[in-house]
Protein backbone atom coordinates (compact mmCIF):
# COMPACT_ATOMS: atom_id res chain seq x y z
CA UNK A 1 0.00 0.00 0.00
CA UNK A 2 1.43 3.39 -1.03
CA UNK A 3 1.94 6.21 1.47
CA UNK A 4 -0.89 8.23 -0.05
CA UNK A 5 -3.34 5.33 0.16
CA UNK A 6 -2.41 4.92 3.81
CA UNK A 7 -3.19 8.64 4.35
CA UNK A 8 -6.57 8.15 2.60
CA UNK A 9 -7.45 5.16 4.82
CA UNK A 10 -6.37 6.94 8.04
CA UNK A 11 -8.26 10.11 7.05
CA UNK A 12 -11.34 8.04 6.20
CA UNK A 13 -11.27 6.19 9.56
CA UNK A 14 -10.82 9.47 11.48
CA UNK A 15 -13.61 11.26 9.56
CA UNK A 16 -15.95 8.23 9.81
CA UNK A 17 -15.42 7.94 13.59
CA UNK A 18 -16.06 11.66 14.14
CA UNK A 19 -19.09 11.59 11.85
CA UNK A 20 -20.69 8.51 13.42
CA UNK A 21 -20.09 9.80 16.94
CA UNK A 22 -21.70 13.20 16.19
CA UNK A 23 -24.89 12.50 18.20
CA UNK A 24 -22.66 12.20 21.29
CA UNK A 25 -21.38 15.73 20.61
CA UNK A 26 -24.56 17.48 21.68
CA UNK A 27 -26.00 18.90 24.87
CA UNK A 28 -27.09 16.16 27.28
CA UNK A 29 -30.78 17.07 26.91
CA UNK A 30 -30.57 16.72 23.12
CA UNK A 31 -30.86 13.37 21.36
CA UNK A 32 -30.47 13.16 17.58
CA UNK A 33 -31.29 16.88 17.32
CA UNK A 34 -34.49 16.60 19.40
CA UNK A 35 -34.61 18.68 22.58
CA UNK A 36 -35.85 17.23 25.89
CA UNK A 37 -36.46 18.72 29.33
CA UNK A 38 -33.42 17.06 30.93
CA UNK A 39 -30.63 14.55 30.38
CA UNK A 40 -32.73 11.63 31.68
CA UNK A 41 -33.56 10.89 28.04
CA UNK A 42 -30.09 9.28 27.67
CA UNK A 43 -31.13 6.68 30.26
CA UNK A 44 -34.51 5.98 28.62
CA UNK A 45 -34.75 2.35 27.41
CA UNK A 46 -36.35 3.21 24.06
CA UNK A 47 -33.78 5.95 23.43
CA UNK A 48 -31.03 3.38 24.03
CA UNK A 49 -32.63 1.15 21.39
CA UNK A 50 -32.68 4.06 18.90
CA UNK A 51 -28.99 4.78 19.60
CA UNK A 52 -28.02 1.11 19.25
CA UNK A 53 -29.87 0.84 15.92
CA UNK A 54 -28.21 4.04 14.68
CA UNK A 55 -24.76 2.76 15.65
CA UNK A 56 -25.27 -0.63 13.95
CA UNK A 57 -26.51 1.00 10.71
CA UNK A 58 -23.86 3.76 10.64
CA UNK A 59 -20.90 1.48 11.53
CA UNK A 60 -21.99 -1.17 8.96
CA UNK A 61 -22.11 1.52 6.26
CA UNK A 62 -18.70 2.89 7.24
CA UNK A 63 -17.14 -0.60 7.24
CA UNK A 64 -18.66 -1.49 3.86
CA UNK A 65 -17.27 1.72 2.36
CA UNK A 66 -13.89 1.10 4.03
CA UNK A 67 -13.75 -2.27 2.30
CA UNK A 68 -14.48 -0.53 -1.02
CA UNK A 69 -11.70 1.97 -0.23
CA UNK A 70 -9.24 -0.91 0.34
CA UNK A 71 -9.96 -2.58 -3.00
CA UNK A 72 -10.40 0.67 -4.95
CA UNK A 73 -6.67 1.14 -5.88
CA UNK A 74 -6.64 -2.32 -7.54
CA UNK A 75 -9.46 -1.41 -9.93
CA UNK A 76 -9.02 2.28 -10.59
CA UNK A 77 -6.44 3.57 -13.08
CA UNK A 78 -3.54 5.48 -11.53
CA UNK A 79 -4.35 9.15 -11.03
CA UNK A 80 -8.04 8.59 -10.28
CA UNK A 81 -7.59 7.14 -6.78
CA UNK A 82 -8.04 10.60 -5.18
CA UNK A 83 -11.37 11.04 -7.00
CA UNK A 84 -12.39 7.54 -5.82
CA UNK A 85 -11.52 8.48 -2.23
CA UNK A 86 -13.53 11.71 -2.44
CA UNK A 87 -16.57 9.86 -3.82
CA UNK A 88 -16.33 7.23 -1.03
CA UNK A 89 -16.15 10.00 1.58
CA UNK A 90 -19.15 11.76 0.01
CA UNK A 91 -21.09 8.45 0.03
CA UNK A 92 -20.27 8.09 3.75
CA UNK A 93 -21.58 11.60 4.50
CA UNK A 94 -24.72 11.04 2.45
CA UNK A 95 -25.67 7.57 3.74
CA UNK A 96 -24.76 8.25 7.39
CA UNK A 97 -26.70 11.55 7.29
CA UNK A 98 -29.71 9.61 6.04
CA UNK A 99 -29.29 7.13 8.91
CA UNK A 100 -29.14 10.12 11.31
CA UNK A 101 -32.38 11.52 9.83
CA UNK A 102 -34.08 8.16 10.46
CA UNK A 103 -32.85 8.21 14.08
CA UNK A 104 -34.14 11.81 14.39
CA UNK A 105 -37.59 10.68 13.22
CA UNK A 106 -37.66 7.79 15.68
CA UNK A 107 -36.64 10.16 18.50
CA UNK A 108 -39.41 12.63 17.59
CA UNK A 109 -41.96 9.80 17.69
CA UNK A 110 -40.58 8.75 21.08
CA UNK A 111 -40.89 12.35 22.37
CA UNK A 112 -44.54 12.58 21.27
CA UNK A 113 -45.32 9.31 23.03
CA UNK A 114 -43.86 10.60 26.32
CA UNK A 115 -45.56 12.78 28.94
CA UNK A 116 -44.70 16.39 27.96
CA UNK A 117 -41.90 17.74 30.11
CA UNK A 118 -42.89 20.67 32.35
CA UNK A 119 -39.51 22.22 31.61
CA UNK A 120 -40.20 22.53 27.88
CA UNK A 121 -41.97 25.66 26.68
CA UNK A 122 -42.92 26.90 23.24
CA UNK A 123 -43.68 30.52 23.98
CA UNK A 124 -41.44 31.84 26.73
CA UNK A 125 -37.84 32.90 26.53
CA UNK A 126 -35.74 34.41 29.32
CA UNK A 127 -32.65 36.39 28.42
CA UNK A 128 -29.98 38.13 30.43
CA UNK A 129 -29.80 41.91 30.01
CA UNK A 130 -27.47 44.20 31.94
CA UNK A 131 -24.39 42.67 30.32
CA UNK A 132 -22.52 44.44 27.58
CA UNK A 133 -21.21 42.75 24.44
CA UNK A 134 -17.71 43.08 25.90
CA UNK A 135 -18.58 40.38 28.42
CA UNK A 136 -20.29 37.98 26.05
CA UNK A 137 -18.89 38.61 22.54
CA UNK A 138 -15.28 38.13 21.42
CA UNK A 139 -13.62 41.49 20.78
CA UNK A 140 -12.72 42.35 17.20
CA UNK A 141 -9.20 43.15 18.45
CA UNK A 142 -8.48 39.42 18.55
CA UNK A 143 -8.74 39.36 14.78
CA UNK A 144 -5.86 41.84 14.47
CA UNK A 145 -3.40 39.06 15.31
CA UNK A 146 -4.32 37.40 12.01
CA UNK A 147 -3.23 40.41 9.95
CA UNK A 148 0.64 40.18 10.12
CA UNK A 149 0.88 36.61 8.77
CA UNK A 150 -1.86 37.30 6.21
CA UNK A 151 0.02 40.39 5.01
CA UNK A 152 3.30 38.42 4.94
CA UNK A 153 1.73 35.70 2.78
CA UNK A 154 0.23 38.29 0.43
CA UNK A 155 3.59 40.12 0.21
CA UNK A 156 5.49 36.90 -0.56
CA UNK A 157 2.98 36.10 -3.34
CA UNK A 158 2.96 39.66 -4.70
CA UNK A 159 6.67 40.38 -4.72
CA UNK A 160 7.87 36.80 -5.17
CA UNK A 161 5.74 35.95 -8.20
CA UNK A 162 8.52 36.52 -10.80
CA UNK A 163 10.88 34.25 -8.83
CA UNK A 164 8.41 31.37 -8.44
CA UNK A 165 8.90 28.07 -10.31
CA UNK A 166 6.76 27.46 -13.38
CA UNK A 167 4.97 24.55 -11.63
CA UNK A 168 3.09 25.24 -8.38
CA UNK A 169 2.46 22.32 -5.95
CA UNK A 170 -1.22 22.02 -5.01
CA UNK A 171 -1.26 18.77 -3.04
CA UNK A 172 1.09 17.43 -0.38
CA UNK A 173 1.59 13.76 0.53
CA UNK A 174 3.89 12.13 3.11
CA UNK A 175 6.92 12.60 0.85
CA UNK A 176 6.13 16.24 0.05
CA UNK A 177 4.31 17.78 -2.94
CA UNK A 178 2.76 15.22 -5.28
CA UNK A 179 0.55 17.32 -7.59
CA UNK A 180 1.43 20.45 -9.54
CA UNK A 181 -0.31 23.02 -11.76
CA UNK A 182 1.22 25.66 -14.09
CA UNK A 183 2.05 28.97 -12.35
CA UNK A 184 -0.73 31.58 -12.50
CA UNK A 185 -2.06 34.32 -10.20
CA UNK A 186 -5.03 32.05 -9.53
CA UNK A 187 -2.87 29.16 -8.31
CA UNK A 188 -0.45 31.24 -6.20
CA UNK A 189 -3.21 33.32 -4.60
CA UNK A 190 -5.22 30.24 -3.47
CA UNK A 191 -3.61 30.03 0.00
CA UNK A 192 -4.25 33.77 0.55
CA UNK A 193 -7.95 33.44 -0.27
CA UNK A 194 -8.39 30.32 1.86
CA UNK A 195 -6.81 32.23 4.79
CA UNK A 196 -9.22 35.12 4.26
CA UNK A 197 -12.16 32.73 4.15
CA UNK A 198 -11.17 31.16 7.47
CA UNK A 199 -10.89 34.59 9.11
CA UNK A 200 -14.31 35.71 7.78
CA UNK A 201 -15.95 32.52 9.05
CA UNK A 202 -14.63 33.06 12.58
CA UNK A 203 -15.93 36.64 12.41
CA UNK A 204 -19.44 35.31 11.79
CA UNK A 205 -19.61 33.08 14.85
CA UNK A 206 -18.91 35.89 17.35
CA UNK A 207 -22.63 36.28 18.12
CA UNK A 208 -23.89 32.80 17.14
CA UNK A 209 -26.54 31.84 19.71
CA UNK A 210 -26.61 28.48 21.51
CA UNK A 211 -28.41 25.55 19.90
CA UNK A 212 -30.64 25.25 22.97
CA UNK A 213 -32.39 28.35 24.31
CA UNK A 214 -35.08 29.24 26.83
CA UNK A 215 -33.10 30.80 29.65
CA UNK A 216 -29.41 31.51 30.36
CA UNK A 217 -29.12 28.12 32.12
CA UNK A 218 -30.53 26.18 29.17
CA UNK A 219 -26.97 26.37 27.81
CA UNK A 220 -24.97 27.20 30.96
CA UNK A 221 -21.72 29.11 30.41
CA UNK A 222 -22.33 29.28 26.67
CA UNK A 223 -21.10 32.90 26.21
CA UNK A 224 -17.79 31.98 27.86
CA UNK A 225 -17.47 28.82 25.77
CA UNK A 226 -18.22 30.78 22.56
CA UNK A 227 -15.46 33.26 23.39
CA UNK A 228 -13.00 30.44 24.10
CA UNK A 229 -14.02 28.70 20.89
CA UNK A 230 -13.46 31.97 18.98
CA UNK A 231 -9.94 32.34 20.43
CA UNK A 232 -9.21 28.68 19.67
CA UNK A 233 -10.36 29.10 16.08
CA UNK A 234 -8.22 32.25 15.73
CA UNK A 235 -5.15 30.29 16.92
CA UNK A 236 -6.10 27.49 14.51
CA UNK A 237 -6.41 30.08 11.74
CA UNK A 238 -3.02 31.54 12.75
CA UNK A 239 -1.39 28.12 12.43
CA UNK A 240 -3.08 27.60 9.07
CA UNK A 241 -1.72 31.00 8.02
CA UNK A 242 1.76 29.84 9.02
CA UNK A 243 1.27 26.67 6.97
CA UNK A 244 0.12 28.69 3.95
CA UNK A 245 3.05 31.11 4.37
CA UNK A 246 5.43 28.12 4.29
CA UNK A 247 3.63 26.85 1.19
CA UNK A 248 3.97 30.14 -0.72
CA UNK A 249 7.63 30.46 0.40
CA UNK A 250 7.98 26.92 -0.96
CA UNK A 251 6.87 28.25 -4.37
CA UNK A 252 10.12 30.30 -4.43
CA UNK A 253 12.65 28.29 -2.45
CA UNK A 254 12.42 24.70 -1.07
CA UNK A 255 11.09 24.41 2.48
CA UNK A 256 11.84 21.31 4.58
CA UNK A 257 8.85 18.92 4.60
CA UNK A 258 9.34 18.45 8.34
CA UNK A 259 8.18 22.04 8.92
CA UNK A 260 4.88 21.38 7.10
CA UNK A 261 4.36 18.20 9.13
CA UNK A 262 5.05 19.95 12.46
CA UNK A 263 2.58 22.78 11.73
CA UNK A 264 -0.06 20.30 10.44
CA UNK A 265 0.32 18.14 13.57
CA UNK A 266 -0.03 21.17 15.86
CA UNK A 267 -3.15 22.12 13.86
CA UNK A 268 -4.58 18.63 14.40
CA UNK A 269 -3.69 18.93 18.09
CA UNK A 270 -5.84 22.06 18.24
CA UNK A 271 -8.76 20.18 16.69
CA UNK A 272 -8.41 17.52 19.40
CA UNK A 273 -8.29 20.25 22.05
CA UNK A 274 -11.54 21.64 20.60
CA UNK A 275 -13.24 18.29 21.27
CA UNK A 276 -11.93 18.32 24.86
CA UNK A 277 -13.11 21.92 25.24
CA UNK A 278 -16.58 20.89 24.05
CA UNK A 279 -16.77 18.04 26.52
CA UNK A 280 -15.59 20.20 29.40
CA UNK A 281 -17.73 23.29 28.77
CA UNK A 282 -20.81 21.97 26.91
CA UNK A 283 -21.35 18.23 27.23
CA UNK A 284 -20.73 18.08 30.97
CA UNK A 285 -23.12 20.97 31.77
CA UNK A 286 -26.67 20.33 32.98
CA UNK A 287 -29.52 22.41 31.58
CA UNK A 288 -31.92 23.86 34.14
CA UNK A 289 -34.96 26.16 34.01
CA UNK A 290 -37.41 26.55 31.13
CA UNK A 291 -36.15 25.26 27.76
CA UNK A 292 -37.55 26.36 24.41
CA UNK A 293 -39.05 23.45 22.48
CA UNK A 294 -37.99 24.53 18.98
CA UNK A 295 -37.65 21.17 17.22
CA UNK A 296 -39.74 22.57 14.35
CA UNK A 297 -36.91 25.05 13.63
CA UNK A 298 -34.42 22.19 13.21
CA UNK A 299 -35.20 20.29 10.00
CA UNK A 300 -34.21 16.62 10.57
CA UNK A 301 -32.28 17.89 13.59
CA UNK A 302 -29.56 19.09 11.21
CA UNK A 303 -30.65 22.24 9.37
CA UNK A 304 -31.72 25.38 11.22
CA UNK A 305 -34.58 27.33 9.60
CA UNK A 306 -35.98 30.22 11.67
CA UNK A 307 -37.38 33.27 9.88
CA UNK A 308 -37.60 35.40 13.03
CA UNK A 309 -34.02 34.74 14.16
CA UNK A 310 -31.64 37.42 12.82
CA UNK A 311 -28.62 35.14 13.35
CA UNK A 312 -26.75 34.04 10.24
CA UNK A 313 -24.71 31.41 12.07
CA UNK A 314 -25.91 29.39 15.08
CA UNK A 315 -24.32 26.67 17.19
CA UNK A 316 -24.92 23.22 15.69
CA UNK A 317 -27.57 21.20 17.51
CA UNK A 318 -25.56 18.04 16.93
CA UNK A 319 -21.79 18.04 16.47
CA UNK A 320 -19.13 20.60 17.35
CA UNK A 321 -19.18 23.87 15.45
CA UNK A 322 -21.67 26.17 13.78
CA UNK A 323 -24.26 26.01 11.04
CA UNK A 324 -26.20 28.61 9.04
CA UNK A 325 -29.77 29.81 9.55
CA UNK A 326 -31.27 28.63 6.24
CA UNK A 327 -34.18 31.09 6.55
CA UNK A 328 -31.85 34.04 6.00
CA UNK A 329 -31.00 34.82 2.36
CA UNK A 330 -27.62 36.22 3.43
CA UNK A 331 -26.80 32.83 4.96
CA UNK A 332 -27.32 31.23 1.54
CA UNK A 333 -25.12 33.87 -0.08
CA UNK A 334 -22.39 33.24 2.52
CA UNK A 335 -22.73 29.46 2.14
CA UNK A 336 -22.67 29.49 -1.68
CA UNK A 337 -19.80 32.03 -1.58
CA UNK A 338 -17.74 29.81 0.75
CA UNK A 339 -18.33 26.71 -1.37
CA UNK A 340 -17.59 28.63 -4.60
CA UNK A 341 -14.35 30.14 -3.26
CA UNK A 342 -13.30 26.78 -1.78
CA UNK A 343 -13.91 25.01 -5.12
CA UNK A 344 -12.29 27.70 -7.30
CA UNK A 345 -9.18 28.03 -5.14
CA UNK A 346 -8.68 24.38 -4.26
CA UNK A 347 -8.42 23.37 -7.92
CA UNK B 1 -31.13 41.02 35.18
CA UNK B 2 -33.39 38.46 33.53
CA UNK B 3 -35.94 39.59 30.94
CA UNK B 4 -38.88 37.30 30.20
CA UNK B 5 -40.42 37.46 26.73
CA UNK B 6 -43.76 35.80 26.04
CA UNK B 7 -43.76 34.90 22.34
CA UNK B 8 -47.51 34.18 22.34
CA UNK B 9 -48.56 37.38 24.15
CA UNK B 10 -50.78 40.00 22.49
CA UNK B 11 -48.33 42.63 23.65
CA UNK B 12 -45.72 43.34 20.95
CA UNK B 13 -42.24 42.03 21.73
CA UNK B 14 -40.67 45.50 21.53
CA UNK B 15 -43.08 46.68 24.27
CA UNK B 16 -42.22 43.63 26.38
CA UNK B 17 -38.51 44.49 26.05
CA UNK B 18 -39.21 48.14 26.89
CA UNK B 19 -41.42 47.30 29.88
CA UNK B 20 -38.97 44.66 31.15
CA UNK B 21 -36.09 47.14 31.16
CA UNK B 22 -38.19 49.85 32.84
CA UNK B 23 -39.21 47.30 35.49
CA UNK B 24 -35.51 46.43 35.94
CA UNK B 25 -34.71 50.08 36.54
CA UNK B 26 -37.65 50.52 38.95
CA UNK B 27 -36.64 47.46 40.99
CA UNK B 28 -32.99 48.54 41.11
CA UNK B 29 -31.75 45.52 39.16
CA UNK B 30 -30.58 47.89 36.44
CA UNK B 31 -28.80 51.02 37.55
CA UNK B 32 -27.36 54.11 35.90
CA UNK B 33 -24.26 53.22 33.92
CA UNK B 34 -25.14 49.51 33.53
CA UNK B 35 -24.51 48.30 30.00
CA UNK B 36 -27.16 46.61 27.87
CA UNK B 37 -26.42 44.05 25.13
CA UNK B 38 -26.21 45.40 21.59
CA UNK B 39 -29.25 45.25 19.30
CA UNK B 40 -27.64 42.36 17.36
CA UNK B 41 -26.79 40.32 20.45
CA UNK B 42 -30.19 40.75 22.12
CA UNK B 43 -31.97 40.01 18.79
CA UNK B 44 -29.95 36.80 18.42
CA UNK B 45 -30.53 35.75 22.04
CA UNK B 46 -34.32 36.20 21.86
CA UNK B 47 -34.53 35.14 18.22
CA UNK B 48 -36.34 38.24 16.98
CA UNK B 49 -35.81 40.69 14.17
CA UNK B 50 -33.22 43.40 14.80
CA UNK B 51 -35.85 46.08 14.05
CA UNK B 52 -37.88 44.83 17.04
CA UNK B 53 -35.00 45.34 19.48
CA UNK B 54 -34.03 48.59 17.76
CA UNK B 55 -37.59 49.88 18.18
CA UNK B 56 -37.53 49.05 21.91
CA UNK B 57 -34.14 50.73 22.39
CA UNK B 58 -35.20 53.85 20.44
CA UNK B 59 -38.36 54.09 22.56
CA UNK B 60 -36.34 53.75 25.78
CA UNK B 61 -33.91 56.37 24.50
CA UNK B 62 -36.71 58.81 23.65
CA UNK B 63 -38.29 58.25 27.06
CA UNK B 64 -34.94 59.00 28.71
CA UNK B 65 -34.24 55.57 30.23
CA UNK B 66 -31.16 54.67 28.23
CA UNK B 67 -28.35 56.33 26.32
CA UNK B 68 -27.07 54.94 23.04
CA UNK B 69 -23.43 55.82 22.40
CA UNK B 70 -22.44 55.09 18.84
CA UNK B 71 -19.10 53.37 19.42
CA UNK B 72 -19.30 52.39 23.10
CA UNK B 73 -22.69 50.74 23.40
CA UNK B 74 -26.01 51.17 25.20
CA UNK B 75 -26.24 52.20 28.86
CA UNK B 76 -28.93 52.79 31.46
CA UNK B 77 -29.38 56.48 32.15
CA UNK B 78 -32.62 56.76 34.08
CA UNK B 79 -31.79 60.25 35.34
CA UNK B 80 -33.17 61.65 32.09
CA UNK B 81 -36.49 59.88 32.71
CA UNK B 82 -36.85 61.52 36.13
CA UNK B 83 -36.53 64.93 34.47
CA UNK B 84 -39.50 64.17 32.21
CA UNK B 85 -41.76 62.87 35.03
CA UNK B 86 -44.28 65.65 34.37
CA UNK B 87 -44.59 64.54 30.73
CA UNK B 88 -45.10 60.97 31.89
CA UNK B 89 -47.90 61.95 34.28
CA UNK B 90 -49.60 63.84 31.49
CA UNK B 91 -49.31 61.05 28.87
CA UNK B 92 -50.10 58.17 31.23
CA UNK B 93 -53.29 59.89 32.41
CA UNK B 94 -55.23 58.31 29.53
CA UNK B 95 -53.92 54.81 30.33
CA UNK B 96 -54.77 55.24 34.01
CA UNK B 97 -58.24 56.57 33.14
CA UNK B 98 -58.86 53.44 31.03
CA UNK B 99 -57.84 51.15 33.92
CA UNK B 100 -59.98 53.07 36.45
CA UNK B 101 -62.94 53.05 34.02
CA UNK B 102 -62.65 49.30 33.60
CA UNK B 103 -62.36 48.86 37.38
CA UNK B 104 -65.55 50.89 37.90
CA UNK B 105 -67.49 48.93 35.26
CA UNK B 106 -66.35 45.69 36.88
CA UNK B 107 -67.42 47.09 40.27
CA UNK B 108 -63.91 46.87 41.72
CA UNK B 109 -63.56 48.93 44.87
CA UNK B 110 -61.33 52.05 44.84
CA UNK B 111 -59.41 50.65 47.86
CA UNK B 112 -58.61 47.41 46.00
CA UNK B 113 -57.10 49.34 43.10
CA UNK B 114 -55.16 51.52 45.54
CA UNK B 115 -53.91 48.37 47.26
CA UNK B 116 -52.82 46.90 43.93
CA UNK B 117 -50.77 49.99 43.12
CA UNK B 118 -49.23 50.03 46.61
CA UNK B 119 -48.37 46.33 46.25
CA UNK B 120 -46.60 46.95 42.92
CA UNK B 121 -44.66 49.86 44.47
CA UNK B 122 -43.61 47.68 47.43
CA UNK B 123 -42.56 44.80 45.23
CA UNK B 124 -40.44 46.93 42.90
CA UNK B 125 -38.89 48.96 45.71
CA UNK B 126 -38.16 45.81 47.69
CA UNK B 127 -40.30 46.81 50.70
CA UNK B 128 -42.05 44.21 52.82
CA UNK B 129 -45.81 44.36 52.01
Amino acid sequence: MSGNNLIFICTYILVACLFILQPWFSRTNVLFGVVFGDEAIWQHAQAATIRRRYLIEAISTALALLLILFILPFFLPKGTVTAGFNITLFALFFIDSFIFVLANRRTRILKHSMVPSAQLTTDKIIVEVGKSDRESVLSLRWFLILIPLFSATLAVVWFGYPYMAESIPTHFGIAGPDRWVPKSWHSVLSPVFIEMLLGILILFIRRAPASVKGNPNAAPGYARYRKMMGIFLIVFCLLSELLFLLIVIGFITPVRTLLYIIVTLVDLGFLTAMILLYNRFVRSKRATGPILDDDDKWIWGLFYFNRSDPSIFVEKRVGIGYTVNMARPIAWIVLVGIIAIAIVFSR
Amino acid sequence: MLLTIDLSSDQPIYMQIRNGIVTGIASGQLQDGDALPSVRTLGAEIGVNLHTVNKAYKLLQNEGFIEIQRSRGTFIKAGNAAKSAADFLQTSGDQLRAIVSEAITRRIDRAVLHHMIDHQYDELEGNEP
